[in-house]
């Protein structure tokens, strides 16, 4: 399937050309926020989005009660649509699939942390209603009037891989003529005190891509049916299995999720025997992190050139060489890989006809 | 229009909600017409506040029959379903570890907080603290299938909201269809949850009383809990191993509303594309369908439309609503009432919608209020979920 | 809130108070509270609101003023305006 266009927000900015500057910058655009916890206040390395852009693309009413959740993922999304250069899509023929890792408003992590002691009685039917899993799938399509499926899947790290194999089949099964793919998540505290007690001795300038800071944000990809098109990237090939995953084989680039978070750089060697690439410092540590590997991806295969890891040169201990500096596109097939911390594996391939 | 799409075998099911622990003791239940809704055990409410639930009776885990010993209920639910469910389709843990299996489950606590023992409240942030994959792993019914019987295939789980199960199902019939799996056990899972029962109350969208779908008197829902599996196989993998095809799934539909968080569409029109699609695929005349099994939550929204949409699209098939007998299993729901309905298929027969006794004379159509002799090879049965999401399936008997 | 309980000015308070409620808690970002008149229709052409607002609107003023409404039926006529919410109000708080 050919992607159409694609939109991202995250902590390095918001839309494509904010997230190639960090490529080419190298350096991670994480900022230190204070953190409040049971043992105080503490500064802690943050990858926040704005989406303050969103108010200039939808009207005020529209954005009303939509959350941060929501709005990353439909700021996503319309900036896919004005990338594929699509102003309406078709009501019926447009599906929606919406991944997220945490869940909306941070449902799973965070409100766990807030409710024991909190009155579960005491959420409001609006917090409720923003709380339901699909309620980013709902108000995109509501936004968009798309009256195709709209699907909703959290399965964690791997939630990416099975929204872009869920994509394939609708276009392959003729359900729909596109599909906008992507996935979302918030800033979770809970793991921005995790990283703290993990890496507070590393610093975050220096870009290790085993020592992420926690990030959020959302990236989309409007993608269709490339049957008879000649140009353009592809997602060739998207899987995912609850198994070690198969070696991957030879390509110009493996872009690898390994963030610091488990499990550790060692399980990617492993598998990955090429070159490899790591660009968790730009978007941070969040389940859906491999959505932003794809958009990486992508901008690599448009720009036809391979931008050099974060970290590289520097070996990471069992870990895949990662590439130093940026170098031309050969082969035009890059390939994305997630080893999930709860097992199983997703891996997605793209690729430039 | 669509073009049909290939029919896939179900080999094996399994269920257990408030109805009974088995298949077979749920579709029991269901033609007794009884029902036992009472107040939520598990968690605190006002006394006097009303608002029954229809809980799983206490005792269904057998953790004998399982290596792993999950402590989250809703995984305990759907090891339950799937246990029963692979015993019937006669799938051995040896063979499902050869094969590609993939797990396909909708559920809404899954991606939620399902397990306060292991997660904790704040004081117990430190060092040691459980990482969120792990967290996640822990009460997340498909990664609990997955981890169970050593499946490894893909591992989704479906967040939509109260069409999760009937999604999963045909999703999971796609992974066949496309030949990526050999097997794959789809279904939902969801425990009672005290966010949920709360959230549903805030949204003045609950019955004090026991529900009474598409009743004049209709107040809103009952929540229940529960999970139902099935095995969906490949042809290929039912010949090798000379298995029985025990029903199937002809055609599966989805469609948005694209109208508004909470309201569904006021003309059913996410729904009219939804069960178009379903039909198209699994290529069925409308008045060749023996029954409907609706979504009949018991709000006065979601009764009127379908009522609405049934009259105009089906006017002559009978249809009936279990949630009186189950309470609305949300995530559950598609799979429990898929499991149900081929139940009502080989039986020939549906049960009466228990809780609906005065009609509604707003309402084009009413369902079915006594057991009720039905004709035909095919069902459909439908889910409405929160957020415009509109989920169709039919099914199918072996013939 | 319980200071306004006790003021002089008790209906004019309460009135001030579910204006700023349907600002802050219903996210009117784009309406100041002294743009809502007492008679206006709260479920009309002008601010927009729909059935999660009616919903949120009984969850606040139970969560405010300590004032329950029972279902939708009765809520259709107490949430007309602001006026026919402040005399519920007042109506079924308890002194």
């Amino acid at each position: 399937m050919r992607i159409d266009g694609m939109g991202v927000v995250g902590g390095f900015g918001c839309g494509i050309s904010d997230l190639a500057a960090g490529m080419e910058e190298g350096r991670s655009p994480a900022e230190f926020f204070p953190l409040s916890t049971v043992h105080g206040e503490l500064q802690v390395p943050m990858l926040l989005a704005d989406t303050a852009v969103l108010s200039t693309m939808a009207d005020r009413r529209t954005l009303r009660r939509i959350d941060h959740h929501t709005r990353m993922a439909l700021l996503a999304c319309l900036l896919a649509m004005e990338d594929a250069g699509i102003s309406e899509p078709a009501a019926e023929s447009l599906g929606i699939i919406v991944a997220t890792g945490y869940g909306s408003t941070c449902n799973t992590f965070d409100i766990q942390e807030l409710c024991p002691a909190a009155d579960m009685r005491s959420f409001s039917p609006i917090q409720f209603s923003n709380s339901v899993h699909n309620a980013a799938g709902a108000h995109i399509a509501a936004v968009l009037r798309s009256r195709g499926p709209n699907l909703s899947i959290n399965q964690f790290d791997l939630s990416i891989p099975m929204a872009f194999l869920t994509a394939a089949h609708w276009l392959a099964e003729g359900r729909v003529d596109r599909v906008l793919v992507g996935g979302v998540d918030d800033f979770a505290r809970i793991m921005a005190y995790h990283r703290h007690c993990r890496f507070s001795g590393r610093q975050v300038g220096d870009s290790s891509p085993a020592a992420a800071a926690v990030g959020e944000g959302s990236a989309f990809f409007l993608v269709s049916d490339h049957a008879g098109s000649q140009d353009g990237v592809s997602v060739a090939w998207a899987e995912s299995g609850f198994s070690d995953a198969p070696k991957i084989p030879g390509f110009d680039l493996c872009v690898i999720g390994a963030d610091g978070f488990s499990p550790g750089e060692e399980a990617y060697g492993r598998c990955v025997s090429g070159p490899a690439a790591c660009y968790t410092h730009l978007y941070g540590h969040l389940p859906v992190g491999m959505a932003f590997d794809v958009a990486a991806a992508v901008l690599s295969l448009r720009a036809e050139r391979v931008y050099a890891s974060a970290g590289g040169g520097v070996p990471m201990p069992g870990g895949p060489e990662l590439i130093s500096e940026t170098r031309p596109l050969e082969s035009g097939q890059i390939h994305c890989l997630k080893i999930g911390a709860a097992g199983g594996y997703g891996r997605v391939l793209l690729e430039k006809r | 229009m669509k073009k049909p799409l290939a029919p896939v075998a179900i080999t094996g099911m399994g269920c257990l909600c408030a109805a009974g622990l088995t298949v077979e003791a749920c579709m029991d239940f269901l033609f007794q017409g009884k029902r036992f809704p009472a107040r939520p055990s598990r968690f605190f409410t006002d006394p006097g506040a009303g608002f029954p639930v229809f809980e799983v009776k206490s005792g269904f885990w057998s953790p004998e029959r399982f290596r792993s010993s999950p402590r989250c209920r809703t995984v305990r639910l759907a090891l339950t379903a799937a246990h029963e469910a692979l015993a019937q389709a006669g799938l051995e843990r040896d063979l499902l570890k050869q094969k590609r299996v993939g797990v396909c489950i909708g559920s809404n606590v899954a991606g939620s907080v399902s397990n306060p023992e292991l997660f904790g409240p704040s004081e117990s942030w430190d060092n040691g603290y459980p990482t969120s994959g792990r967290r996640f792993a822990a009460a997340n019914p498909a990664v609990g299938l997955a981890r169970e019987f050593d499946l490894t295939g893909p591992v989704e789980t479906v967040v939509t909201a109260c069409s999760a199960g009937t999604d999963a199902i045909g999703l999971g019939a796609a992974w066949i269809r496309m030949g990526l799996c050999d097997a794959v056990l789809v279904g939902g899972a969801d425990e009672l949850y005290e966010i949920t029962y709360n959230g549903f109350i805030s949204l003045m969208n609950s019955d004090e009383g026991p529900c009474r779908p598409f009743d004049v008197n209709r107040r809103g829902l009952n929540l229940g809990e529960g999970a139902a599996v099935l095995v969906l196989e490949s042809e290929e993998l039912l010949r090798e191993r000379a298995g029985i095809c025990r029903g199937r799934v002809l055609g599966y539909g989805a469609a948005g509303d694209a109208y508004h968080l909470t309201a569904p569409d006021p003309d059913g029109q996410g729904l009219r594309l939804a069960l178009q699609e379903a039909l198209a695929s699994s290529g069925i005349a409308p008045d060749a369908l023996a029954f409907i099994n609706a979504h009949g939550t018991g709000t006065a929204d979601n009764d009127r439309i379908e009522s609405r949409v049934f009259d105009a699209v089906f006017p002559k098939i009978p249809f009936l609503s279990t949630k009186g007998y189950t309470g609305h299993t949300l995530g559950a729901a598609g799979a429990v009432e898929a499991v149900f309905s081929l139940g009502c298929l080989s039986f020939g027969q549906v049960p009466p919608s228990v809780g609906f006794a005065d009609p509604d004379p707003e309402l084009p159509a009413h369902p079915v209020s006594q057991t009720t002799a039905v004709t035909g090879s095919a069902a459909m049965s439908e889910t409405l979920a929160f957020g415009g999401n509109n989920a169709v399936l039919i099914l199918g008997k072996d013939e | 809130m319980d200071s306004l309980a006790k003021s002089g000015n008790e209906t004019l308070d309460i009135k001030e108070s579910l204006k700023t409620i349907i600002c802050r808690e219903l996210y009117m970002e784009d309406i100041d509270p002294a743009q809502i008149g007492d008679d206006d229709l709260l479920f009309g052409e002008k601010f927009g609101l729909d059935s999660i607002d009616a919903v949120e609107l009984v969850f606040q003023v139970k969560a405010h003023f300590g004032v329950a409404i029972r279902d939708m039926k009765e809520g259709r006529k107490v949430l007309q305006s602001i006026n026919t919410l402040a005399a519920y109000i007042e109506a079924h708080r308890s002194a």
